[in-house]
């Protein structure tokens, strides 16, 4: 019997496990990075053991150190990090501990997609044929296809290739790609089935050779490879086609003697149904196969490794339910991920969490008030909708989604919400390429939206003003004996527009330019209840510094504040080297045009009869110099720009695994795109360079801008 | 809990009537307004945008705290006058970062934001106004200096500006200059006499002489900047304590300078506030077009009150004239009302006994004014009536604590003295456009004039010419009226501004706050005599 598990991972999937010990009388082990001290999961943990560097949850060693550390018995891998990692599950035997997954063998041998593939089509599971490729040996293969690594997931080292021109290119940054991420350069080639459905099968095998299929999980709704929306079942799954589907995969397990629960993954095309690689580990997606089974996989999981026996028949399929993803990034901008603090995170009607038999489940890994960083995965919960059918439970979780209250970060939510009312997804006509088909990314409040939640958050601020108000707070809002103008108030919208708006209390009323017919039928700091054309709408207003949500039946919106008197900005054009003090220049150590590094002397100052050194903030081009030797300088002038290199090819070979940034470099990998303090956006605006939010950083496409991933190997 | 009770019937022909007659005037108060807001006009105003500068109002609306209020003073002011509505400079009572502060503006799109007479006389006011209330005093200036024809009017009394500055600061009262233009000349000392100094870059100019003046003066060749710019200000001469890059930037600069002010007030802070049960809308309908038909001013107090709630002192005893005690917007009141016009002796006794209780408690006293003097005729004569009125008015003139006077019907007489009128230095006083104020009433003024010439004429043993009389009486009559009317002396300086009666809790409601900066002051020396 398991008496204290530790589980070797973070966020959502911590809780998840942490909730089933807690119910079976288990003891609780969290390992925590520095960047999670304060994170839910280590709050939750019966014992904590700190890791340090964000990278830890990666180090075998450190991980079986914690458990001895703490006296867990047994450890449990959570997905992702190092939950395919067969050394780390011999290292976690050979410490005596019980490991909760499948043999390491098991996972050595799925860990090559290539040898998986030649371990199926040993045992009979059709395989979408693959070869081995290098840019030297190009074998002639039917187009389109897909360069795939070998040791990949989560879409690193992925190429579709439709021109066979492009194929060695392709091959080419494949290779590097996956060498860089992976630690194994090994690509492969295998047709590309367009128009295909990705469908998986749970299975759960335990000791004594018992092995239950769990029916499928459809998948299909991905951007660059990675799940958002997972159902159970799948709308194009007969009865006949789930039963060989499960009949497949049990063989597929059997076939490496598999125990533990896993995944054996499909592509379904019109040409049936063909095994892609088999997962190890726990999906993220398993709670919709929890909803529809009513079985608490991670019991059974625990269950199967002390030993115990899959009793009496697999249970059956009831109802239909959908997860999605809900990731902070920003789809309409490349999926970017975005950092900062989650100012709020209400989901409403949750009726469960982490535990199935709700009809509204949240599984989430932070809470509000959580910073969420760069250094893993932008998954910050996901919500799953159970109903009798698949029309309900869409409904139900769009409608919840909708009226989810998300602070501080962008979310993929409104897509999310797009996806689950279109008319393609509702009629069950998916497949992998959904999203690169159907613009979804438009935001669901439209501009008229926008324009009156403005006027929402412009007359809860004047609310919260009057209430704050030192002294005259009892006298009416913007009183005026002699009227010249009305009060107003601009924000930045998220797409860069501005919204300004000008209003005034009269005797009759709200008075608002542009919004004729609009009455004001209350207004608290938190609350502005609005009519409009008969219609009465509530808008729930927060106010954060330099951020305004406002959430209304007629879609969320995400202010910034703009300034009325900012603070008068220099314009200074990035990576500007600026003169710290007067005084004369002495030497210029570099020419126009030249590489600099970072760090590199650029100009020797003269000032005060000291020498100051001004060195390049940045590796790139010498692009302007505006000075020359004995030439006299103010405090603040811009001595030279320095324009970065554009693309920044990571130096240093990263070890295998997911790639967690270095804490020490987050720029190049993961652009901030949008300004901790939205504030910022107002003086930026104020100093004219008007850019949207967000679009500072541009998104390049050849280079993918993937997140670190806390689940690396192998979604699709 | 001492409700009033009204019997204001809002359904009624009369009360239809008076509050017709009531909107037509305030329809001409707006378009008064209006006029002071327009400035210099289209022509004026687009030019000085065109230079991408602020106008005076809006300057002031960025300087204040979001939705605060904004009492404008003096709005009318140079109504009547050669000069526009408003005499080229904007003052009131605005709150910057939570601070009450007195605030003036010049109007540069108005003659270049020039002074005359009426720019004085209603910039010494709002300096008044900062002195007694002690509330720091903002000055948003651009102005070409005085307006050169009626310099005579201007030049020797203007120096009280200055003098007015410094003595704010003497008595710690802060003063703060934003120059975003012309200060020259005289002009300069407004920037020289300040606590605090902010300048706009290039577009301040603060010199005591011009290129033309310096070249005539010593033959020195200079320039704008050289002589008076903001950069030289805040880097060579010091005069400048800050450097703004822009409007903007000055207005966030003085915010930020009253925000570290640290500005405590030093007078009690209001309580809880009930809105008046009745209906402010009503207070349209009371005063009669007649100032001669009375109406009963708890109908006033009612509607301005809290919670409409009034305890009326002395009620049975000379019941001309309502005394009692309420709250505006949570400020405890005393509140002196004219009820049926005439002050008898009663009346006076009773307005001297209450003003001394209120001093004992040192409440301030609001009087609203509706009265046509002290009763006249032989037997109050004899019964002492002066005697008596100038116990009142010996009240009103040596109460120490604030006062706030309404105007809202008639101010004739000695009565105007006996009920606060602007000779006994309100904190503040405004009017209603129903309000006039003469030494007596049009008709008894030519009445009067008509039986002196007569009787004269008899003495002298000539026939008196009636139909002169006639002529002479209609034009007395005439002028007597127009210049009784409120824009008249609004525009004068002999009140703070004309008001909406249903402003009126509001207005009252910023002006208590505002006195609550000065501390309130010790009760006279004498118990209180009992009348």
């Amino acid at each position: 019997m398991i008496r204290r598990l530790l589980v070797a991972n973070r966020g959502e999937i911590a809780r998840r496990v942490f909730r089933t010990c807690r119910e079976l009388g288990v003891e609780t082990v969290a390992v925590y990075s520095d960047a999670d001290a304060s994170a839910p999961h280590v709050a939750e943990a019966d014992h904590a053991v700190r890791l340090g560097d964000p990278r830890a949850y990666l180090d075998p060693g450190r991980i079986v150190e914690a458990a001895r550390q703490s006296g867990a018995d047994a450890v449990h891998p959570g997905y992702g990090f190092l939950s395919e990692n067969a050394p780390f599950a011999q290292a976690v035997l050979d410490a005596g501990l019980t490991w909760v997954g499948p043999a390491p063998e098991a996972i050595a041998a799925m860990g090559s997609k290539i040898e998986a593939k030649a371990m199926m089509i040993e045992a009979g599971v059709p395989v979408l044929a693959g070869v081995t490729v290098t840019p030297d040996e190009l074998p002639a293969l039917d187009l389109p296809l897909l360069v795939k690594a070998s040791a990949g997931g989560g879409g690193r080292g992925m190429r579709v290739v439709r021109d066979a021109a492009e194929l060695p290119a392709a091959v080419e940054s494949a290779q590097r790609e996956a060498l860089a991420a992976f630690g194994d350069g090994t690509v492969f080639a295998e047709p590309l089935l367009e128009g295909a459905r990705h469908i998986e099968v749970q299975i759960l095998a335990d000791s004594h050779g018992t092995v239950w299929a769990l029916g499928e999980r459809e998948c299909s709704i991905q951007r660059r490879h990675q799940k958002v929306i997972e159902e159970a079942p799948s709308p194009a799954v007969s009865p006949e086609l789930r039963r060989e589907l499960c009949d497949t995969a049990i063989r597929a397990a059997k076939a490496i003697g598999y125990v533990g629960a896993g995944t054996v993954e499909f592509l379904l095309g019109e040409n049936g149904f063909f095994f892609l690689e088999m997962n190890t580990r726990l999906q993220v997606e398993h709670p919709v196969t929890e909803c529809v089974y009513g079985v608490d996989l991670v019991r059974l999981q625990l269950e199967i490794a002390e030993g115990a026996q899959l009793a009496g028949l697999p249970p059956s399929p009831v109802g239909h339910a959908i997860e999605v993803r809900l990731y902070a990034e920003d789809p309409a901008r490349g999926w970017l991920p975005q950092s900062g603090v989650l100012r709020r995170f209400d989901v409403p009607e949750v009726d469960a969490e982490f535990r199935l038999g709700g009809r509204l489940r949240l599984d989430s890994g932070v809470v509000a008030g959580d910073e969420v960083g760069v250094h893993y995965d932008p998954m910050l919960a996901k919500i799953i909708s159970y109903g009798e059918t698949r029309a309900e439970a869409a409904r139900r979780l769009a409608s919840a989604l909708a009226r989810t209250k998300i602070h501080g970060l962008t979310t993929n939510r409104d897509l999310l919400v797009s996806v689950l009312r279109h008319p393609d997804f509702l009629s069950g006509a998916l497949d992998t390429g959904f999203l690169d088909r159907n613009a979804v990314t438009a935001p669901l409040a439209d501009a008229a939206a926008v324009r009156i939640s403005g006027l929402a958050a412009a007359l809860a601020q004047a609310s919260a003003n009057r209430a704050a108000a030192r002294v005259l707070g009892g006298l009416p809002s913007g009183w005026r004996n002699v009227v010249s103008r009305p009060q107003s108030a601009a924000f930045l919208t998220e797409g860069g527009e501005t919204v300004e708006i000008a209003y005034r209390f009269t005797r009759g009323g709200l008075a608002a330019e542009g919004f004729d017919g609009v009455t004001l039928v209350s207004a608290a700091p938190d609350r502005v209840v609005l009519e409009s054309g008969g219609l009465r709408h509530a808008f729930d207003v927060a106010a954060y510094p330099g951020l305004v949500h406002v959430d209304s039946p007629l879609g969320p919106v995400r202010l910034a504040p703009v300034e009325r008197l900012p603070e008068p900005v220099e314009q200074v054009v990035p990576g500007s080297l600026l003169a710290p003090m007067p005084g004369t220049v002495l030497r210029v150590e570099v020419e126009q045009g030249d590489t600099v590094t970072a760090g590199q002397p650029v100009i020797v100052l003269e000032a005060m009869k000291m020498e100051h050194q001004i060195v390049s903030s940045a590796s790139g081009t010498l692009s302007v110099l505006n000075v020359a030797p004995g030439r006299q300088v103010e405090a603040g002038a811009v001595l030279a720009v320095i324009e970065e290199a554009a693309e920044q090819v990571p130096a240093d070979p990263v070890p295998p695994g997911p790639v967690p940034v270095d804490p020490a470099s987050p720029g190049p990998v993961l652009p901030d795109p949008v300004p901790a303090e939205p504030a910022a956006v107002g003086a930026v605006e104020a100093a004219g360079t008007v850019e949207p939010v967000g679009a500072a950083e541009p998104v390049e496409p050849a280079q993918p801008v993937e997140p670190p991933v806390a689940e690396p190997a192998g979604e699709q | 809990m001492t409700v009033v009770s009204s019997r204001l019937d809002p359904s009624g022909p009369e009360y239809g009537s008076r509050r017709e007659a009531m909107l037509a005037k305030l329809a001409d108060l707006d378009a008064e307004h209006a006029k002071a807001v327009a400035g210099g006009g289209p022509k004026y105003v687009e030019r000085h945008r065109e230079r991408g500068k602020l106008l005076a109002r809006e300057r002031i609306e960025l300087l204040v705290d979001p939705d605060s209020p904004f009492l404008e003073l003096s709005p009318l002011a140079a109504w009547g006058s050669d000069f526009p509505v408003g005499a080229s400079v904007v003052t009131g009572i605005g709150v910057i970062e939570g601070v009450e502060c007195v605030i003036t503006a010049n109007d540069p799109t108005v003659r270049g934001g020039s002074s005359n007479p009426w720019t004085l006389r209603k910039t010494l006011r709002a300096a008044d106004i900062a002195l007694r209330n002690r509330m720091p005093f903002v000055n948003l200036v651009e102005s070409g200096g005085a307006d050169l024809p009626t310099q005579k009017e201007i030049f020797i009394p203007g120096g009280r500006i200055f003098r007015d500055l410094t003595r704010l600061s003497a008595a710690g009262i802060p003063t703060i200059a934003l120059v975003f233009g012309n200060s020259t000349a005289g002009g300069a000392y407004v920037p020289g006499m300040s606590d605090y100094v902010v300048m706009v870059r290039e577009q301040a100019k603060v010199f005591l002489g011009g290129p033309p003046l310096v070249k005539m003066a010593t033959g020195e060749e200079s320039d704008d900047e050289s002589l008076g710019g903001a950069e030289m200000h805040a880097r060579t001469s010091g005069l400048a304590d800050y450097l703004a890059a822009d409007e903007h930037d000055a207005l966030r600069l003085g915010r930020r300078i009253v925000r570290r002010l640290d500005w405590r007030k030093a007078g009690r802070l209001p309580g809880p506030a009930a809105e008046p049960l009745l209906d402010e809308d009503e207070l349209l309908g009371i005063v009669p077009e007649d100032l001669k038909i009375p109406f009963d001013p708890r109908e006033v107090i009612a509607r301005v009150v809290d919670g409409s709630d009034f305890d009326e002192f002395k009620p049975l005893y000379g019941a001309s004239l309502v005394t009692g005690w309420a709250s505006v917007h949570g400020h405890p009141v005393g509140i002196l009302a004219n009820a049926r016009g005439v002050l008898f002796g009663e009346e006076a006794e009773k307005a001297a006994q209450f003003i001394q209780l209120a001093n004992q408690s040192r409440t301030p006293l609001v009087f609203l004014q509706n009265t046509t003097g002290y009763m006249v005729g032989k037997d109050y004569e004899q019964g002492g009536i002066i005697k008596q009125g100038a116990m009142m008015i010996n009240a009103v003139s040596n109460s120490t604590v604030p006062h706030i006077t309404i105007v809202m019907g008639a101010s004739y007489g000695a009565g105007n003295y006996g009920m606060c009128g602007r000779a006994y230095d309100p904190r503040f006083l405004f009017s209603w456009p129903s309000a006039k104020s003469a030494v007596m009433g049009p008709a008894q003024l030519a009445g009067v004039l008509s039986i002196v010439g007569r009787a004269a004429a008899e003495a002298r043993g000539q026939a008196y010419d009636e139909e002169a009389d006639v002529a002479m009486r209609q034009m007395v009559e005439a002028q007597i009226e127009a210049e009784s009317l409120p824009f008249f002396l609004s525009g004068r300086l002999y009140d703070d501004g004309v008001i909406d009666p249903r402003d009126t809790r509001t207005v009252l409601g910023i002006c208590l706050s505002a006195v609550g900066n000065a501390p309130a002051a010790e009760p006279a020396g004498y118990g209180v005599f009992r009348m």
